[in-house]
């Protein structure tokens, strides 16, 4: 009997709900839009391509098929199968025209094949997308080959709701029924009641909400286990999210699968160390842009410094305070993501993307640099005068040298920044925190 | 009596599990685990109601219409991706942090795309979008100029804009040959647009073809042609070294880019055959030859014009070497290709002509690829 007024309960209000949903359905509603490209910058030097940057965003792609040219483009699958192909021309090539006497040569022709150039190229998005290959049809020459797993990745971390990453995460669907909007509105109502008895039982209001963290992804570099293990643990109890290698190539493998959010990089690695590993890291366009925090249990070295600190985010030596690990990555992501923050808005503005990026760059190489310089000015790391040997010399000019190049980046910061605070204030948008 | 007292009982907890099961899911709804998503104008800064909004990738619905705001209940802790859009306006993402944040308020600002095609844009047809250029040139001082013609007047541009628009593609059939062997309902298969933001004007003499602010391409991802045009030179065109110019610039698929006078409308349709349908210059010049097959209007040799006129029907006979006569104005000029299209060809001539039925099966041939 119980059952029954329940379940005629539960319907009533199901069918409230019903009719909620019915009238809303029933109104005009805009069409939510799902369309994603691939947007691949290539730069042409002088008959050689590298690749510039690559990204799956939101937006509509055009038609690939209305080109023709020597060289063809291919998205390919898993096992090299083929989901998109197309030909397109050199970059850059002009055809130019003057108009000219009427009675004789009324077009007067001009050329431009610049030696140069940069070559962008948007294609529809592709279920599966795995690799893009550019060949020269003429002699069969590979130009460029990209892994574009990294990229569809960075995308389905920010918008893992988004269907088609729903799709990636689960390739592999078990058989289930076809369940209604209205069905699953039921069960999951019904639940809720089931929840709420449970709770009116216990005489406890406590939350339904399971929390599910977003924690960023870490990869530990190190080869020492013990290591590995007590950074694991120290990141572990902030909720990380890590991943961990035990030495340079384990960590250049694993990152052809999978992108984090940021490389803890032991520096003192054998066979191949840190900076090595860094180099490695920094050439592939695929993870270059993934911020790397140095670990190391010796000095900073000032050629190390003069050598590497364009590359690096941040430097830690060990041994460290838990403290003082979270301060680091908190600050590495924390400007990571007020870059992409102001970088959306800039890009609203119409601000000059290079001057931009010029600025994200000088603003991360001026702060990793001072950093470098507290370290390497530190009274253990520059004897006093007297002292001087010819390798202290030469760390001295290093020391200068990074001096000198941080006070010329602050200066073209300031500039590129008052030019890009004058866009955002013409368009009403706020002016750059950083 | 007794039953009556269970019944009491029974309804008595179903009533209790009703309001604490509607107290929880109205909490879920508005309670402290929900985000608020305001939109706003970006220049108005009035809220927008009816945009749509997404947490994470997952469409949760639109704005309310009077207060611009939406409520998205049970929020998980940590880090997520906001997206915003809305018709007409331009899409804005952001990243935030919750709990941290738990009202976001996004500014979205006017997109400058306007679509001319009364229906809408058709899914897979060819996209031309049209920009105005700041600056022409002068003939007096022979030096590029800025002109405020469209950055401050947008019907004038528009009306060049529809003038173009109508001479090039919406009467295509008058400028091919013969006019029925264009696929039908041929003017359907194109979506025209123009690009309207006087704060980012392109500048049509700023490289071959012209140069366009980043952010327009940015926004405008899936341009089969970028046509810059350019008012009226100042002064009067007098002699080679002040006549109107166009040019066709690829960059890849989405970047292409193209310049022309909107007072000469034969040199834009000239400059189309390049950026849209990919026809060789038939004038003898310096310019590039290649067959440009499937469909060429400009053969590599005598043999393959001749092959392709006997398969298309057309007189093998009318194939001919690319060449000119020495003038008092020119050199003889001779390049190792042929064309058949008789003249005057557009693809030869600035002033005036058709294009042939070489080209035209060319032009054919881009229409029917659109969206394939």
């Amino acid at each position: 009997m119980i059952m029954k007024i329940a379940w005629i309960c539960c319907l009533a209000l199901c069918l409230g709900v019903l009719a909620c949903s019915c009238s809303v359905s029933a109104t005009e509603q805009p069409v939510p839009e799902f369309d994603k490209i691939l947007q691949i910058q290539l730069k042409y030097d002088d008959g050689r391509y590298s690749l510039s940057s690559m990204e799956v965003r939101y937006g509509k792609a055009p038609n690939l098929n209305i080109r023709t040219g020597d060289l063809a483009g291919k998205i390919l699958g898993p096992g090299g199968k083929e989901l998109q192909s197309f030909t397109v021309q050199e970059p850059g090539r002009a055809y130019g025209d003057i108009l000219g006497d009427p009675e004789g040569d009324s077009l007067i022709g001009y050329t431009e094949q610049p030696a140069y150039s940069d070559m962008f190229i948007t294609a529809p998005y592709e279920q599966d997308m795995e690799q893009f290959t550019l060949t020269d049809m003429r002699d069969g020459t590979l130009l460029v080959t990209a892994d574009l797993r990294p990229s569809v990745n960075v995308f389905c971390a920010d918008y893992a709701g988004d269907p088609d990453c729903l799709v990636r995460a689960a390739p592999v669907k078990t058989a289930t029924p076809d369940t209604s909007l209205y069905l699953v509105l039921a069960t999951l109502f019904s639940a809720s009641v089931v929840i709420a008895a449970g709770l009116a039982i216990l005489t406890i209001r406590r939350r339904t909400k399971v929390l599910v963290p977003e924690k960023p992804v870490v990869l530990i570099v190190d080869d020492d286990p013990d290591i590995l293990d007590v950074v694991h643990e120290i990141l572990d109890m902030k909720g990380y999210v890590t991943l961990m290698a035990s030495g340079g190539m384990e960590c250049l493998d694993l990152l052809k699968k999978q992108v984090p959010d940021l490389i803890l990089l032991d520096v003192g690695m054998e066979p191949m160390d840190g900076w090595q590993t860094l180099e490695q890291i920094k050439k592939n366009p695929a993870v270059k842009t993934i911020p790397v925090l140095m670990l190391t249990g010796h000095d900073l070295t000032p050629e190390a410094a003069k050598q590497y600190h364009i590359c690096i985010d941040d430097y830690l030596m060990k041994p460290f305070m838990p403290d003082d690990l979270y301060a680091a990555i908190n600050s590495i992501l924390e400007r990571k993501s007020r870059l992409k923050e102001t970088l959306a808005l800039a890009r609203q503005a119409g601000v000059d993307k290079e001057k931009f990026c010029e600025l994200a760059k000088l603003s991360r190489r001026i702060t990793v640099d001072k950093k470098i310089l507290g370290i390497l000015g530190a009274p253990q790391a520059v004897p006093a005068m007297a002292d001087l040997d010819l390798d202290t010399l030469d760390d001295m000019l290093v020391v200068d040298y990074i001096n000198v190049k941080t006070r010329d980046q602050e200066i073209r910061a300031a500039q590129l920044r008052q030019e890009i605070n004058s866009v955002l204030r013409s368009k009403g948008l706020p002016e750059l925190g950083w | 009596m007794a039953n009556l007292t269970q019944h009491k009982k029974v309804c008595g907890i179903l009533t209790l599990l009703l309001i604490i099961s509607l107290t929880w899911t109205v909490s879920a709804l508005s309670g402290p685990d929900s985000l608020t998503v305001v939109v706003k104008d970006a220049r108005t800064k009035e809220v927008l109601g009816n945009a749509l909004v997404y947490l994470d990738g997952v469409y949760k619905g639109t704005t309310s219409s009077s207060y611009g705001t939406m409520t998205l209940p049970d929020v998980t802790q940590g880090t997520h991706t906001v997206r915003v859009t809305r018709p007409g306006f331009k899409e804005v993402t952001k990243k935030f942090s919750y709990p941290d944040e738990q009202t976001i308020t996004i500014e979205i600002s006017q997109g400058s795309l306007v679509s001319l095609n009364e229906d809408g844009a058709s899914a897979g047809a060819i996209n031309v979008v049209f920009y105005p250029s700041s600056t022409s040139y002068s003939c007096t001082d022979n030096a590029k100029v800025a002109t405020p013609l469209y950055l401050t007047n947008e019907t004038r541009f528009r009306e060049d804009v529809m003038k173009v628009i109508r001479s090039t593609y919406l009467d295509l059939d008058k400028v091919t040959s013969p006019s029925d062997s264009l696929p039908s309902a041929y003017a359907s298969r194109f979506n025209f647009y123009y690009y309207y933001d006087p704060a980012a004007p392109a500048d049509a003499f700023s490289g071959c073809a012209g140069t366009i602010p980043e952010s327009y391409w940015n926004e405008v991802t899936f341009a089969d042609v970028t046509v810059i045009l350019y008012p009226k030179y100042y002064g009067i065109y007098s002699n080679a070294s002040c006549q109107p110019t166009g040019c066709s610039q690829n960059f890849g698929p989405g970047r292409n880019l193209m310049k022309a006078p909107a007072d000469q409308l034969t040199l834009v349709q000239h400059e189309t055959g390049h950026a849209v349908f990919e026809l060789v210059d038939t004038y003898c010049g310096n310019t590039y030859y290649y067959q440009n097959d499937p469909n060429a209007n400009v053969w590599a040799s005598l043999e393959s014009c001749q092959s392709s006129a006997r398969v298309n029907q057309r007189d093998p006979g009318l194939c001919r070497q690319i060449q000119k006569k020495a003038s008092l104005s020119s050199a003889s000029c001779i390049q190792n290709y042929w064309q058949w299209d008789p003249m005057p060809d557009i693809m030869a001539n600035g002033y005036k002509g058709k294009y042939g039925e070489a080209a035209t099966q060319r032009i054919s041939h881009v229409i029917s690829q659109a969206g394939v």
